[in-house]
Order: C-alpha cells, then sequence, then structure tokens
C-alpha cells in the first residue's frame, strides 16, 4: 500500500480545496498512516474514491465525492458528472455512489448513441476517469 | 424528503425502466424521451419505504419540491419534459 496512486499533481489541488478544514488522516491535509484506502476523507463533506468494486473498467484516477446531509440521509455526488446517490451513512452513501458509477458507466457506453445532453456529459466526464479502450 | 416509496412512484411517472444488476444494491430507472436516454437514477433496493432518496432532485434537474409534486401527482411526466426543455437539458 502506498500513496504513489495520488499523482502529484491531484494531491495539490486537494491541498487547495482543504486549507481551511485540515483534519488528521485527511488525504489532502497529510495522510497520517500514507496508506491508500478505497474511501478516502479529503476533508469534512469531500471524499475520494480511489477504487471501484463491481466494474471492468480501469479507474485512472481518483473520483472526488461531495456528500451533503438532506432531509436526515445523506446525498453524495460525483460533481463533475453530476451522478448521485442516497445512503443512510456516510460510508453506505460513498459506497452505493462507487457501486451506482460502475453500473451507470456499463449503461451510457451500452446506450452510447441514444444519449441525450445530460447523459452524454456524463459520459465525456466519466471518460476522463476509467480507461474506456 | 424523498423516500424510496417517493423514488418507484416518480419511476413509474417518468415511465422509466429498470436495469437491475444481480447483487447490486440498487436498481436503475432509466428515464428516455424521443429514443434518447434523458435522465437515470437509483432506488436502493431493500424494505425500508422510507430511506432517503434525496439524491433524485439532483438526478431530474429539478428541485425537491417538483419531485415531491411528481410523487403525489401534482405535476406529470409532461410537465418535466418542460422544464427541461427551459433549461436546454433535451435535444
Amino acid at each position: 500500500m502506498a500513496t504513489s496512486v495520488y499523482p502529484t499533481s491531484f494531491n495539490l489541488a486537494w491541498k487547495k480545496q482543504a486549507q481551511t478544514a485540515p483534519k488528521k488522516g485527511c488525504l489532502a491535509c497529510g495522510p497520517a498512516s500514507g496508506t491508500a484506502i478505497e474511501l478516502g476523507p479529503l476533508c469534512s463533506t469531500e471524499y475520494v474514491l480511489t477504487t471501484l468494486k463491481d466494474t471492468t473498467k480501469r479507474l485512472l484516477r481518483p473520483i472526488t465525492v461531495h456528500i451533503e446531509e438532506i432531509g436526515g440521509s445523506f446525498v453524495a455526488t460525483m460533481t463533475e458528472a453530476s451522478i448521485s446517490t442516497s445512503g443512510e451513512t456516510r460510508q453506505e452513501v460513498l459506497q452505493n455512489l462507487g457501486s451506482y458509477i460502475a453500473e451507470v458507466l456499463d449503461i451510457l457506453l451500452a446506450e452510447r448513441g441514444n444519449l441525450g445532453p445530460g447523459p452524454y456529459q456524463q459520459l465525456l466526464a466519466l471518460g476522463r476517469y476509467f480507461d474506456l479502450s | 424528503m424523498l423516500t424510496k416509496q417517493d423514488a418507484v412512484k416518480i419511476a413509474t411517472k417518468l415511465n422509466a425502466e429498470y436495469s437491475s444488476r444481480k447483487n447490486s444494491v440498487h436498481d436503475i430507472a432509466l428515464i428516455h424521451h424521443k429514443g434518447k436516454l434523458v435522465a437515470h437514477f437509483g432506488i436502493v433496493r431493500g424494505s425500508n419505504r422510507d430511506s432517503g432518496h434525496n439524491h433524485i432532485s439532483k438526478a431530474l434537474s429539478v428541485g425537491p419540491h417538483f419531485c415531491k409534486e411528481l410523487s403525489i401527482c401534482t405535476k406529470t411526466r409532461e410537465d418535466w419534459i418542460k422544464e427541461l426543455e427551459q433549461k436546454a437539458l433535451l435535444l
């Protein structure tokens, strides 16, 4: 397990985002353990997905996820692709989002020729994160 | 708050088709318009009908109030399509 999965450029970007909320163990503010984890805290409302289950596509770079609490449950959003899911806990909603992204990617690829503007933009965004070749 | 029960009603109201993968934690509601996939959202599997599904308003590009109205039938699929057209989210 090593931090090398996080390219330097992304670490720099995350550090800029998290300047106001340093948190022990935060990947952006200096991970104490130096280990790569599947669901890593970035700051109080932003997390990163570094691996996804249920997909044959290779993840090229970590996905930043924004989590907000709405009406007693949590909503996780991959902002760049405008993809969201809900869950009862932060851990659950992150896992749900990872699983959802993997499934939606397959659906968008299967319907590649029949996508409206929203899903088309989502596929473009996901294409920057996954090896689709 | 939008619940799983609301999510199922909204999917029905929008004539969604379901995509379900074995062992997945959710079913995916796919909404097509004129042969194009225009939106999708997940409905978490499980028995809790009151579990939160507040992500649906983002997925449908409308506010939570609009979604609630879809679920209680004061808004229709046509109303939603008009909303998307006004936001230039349809071809």
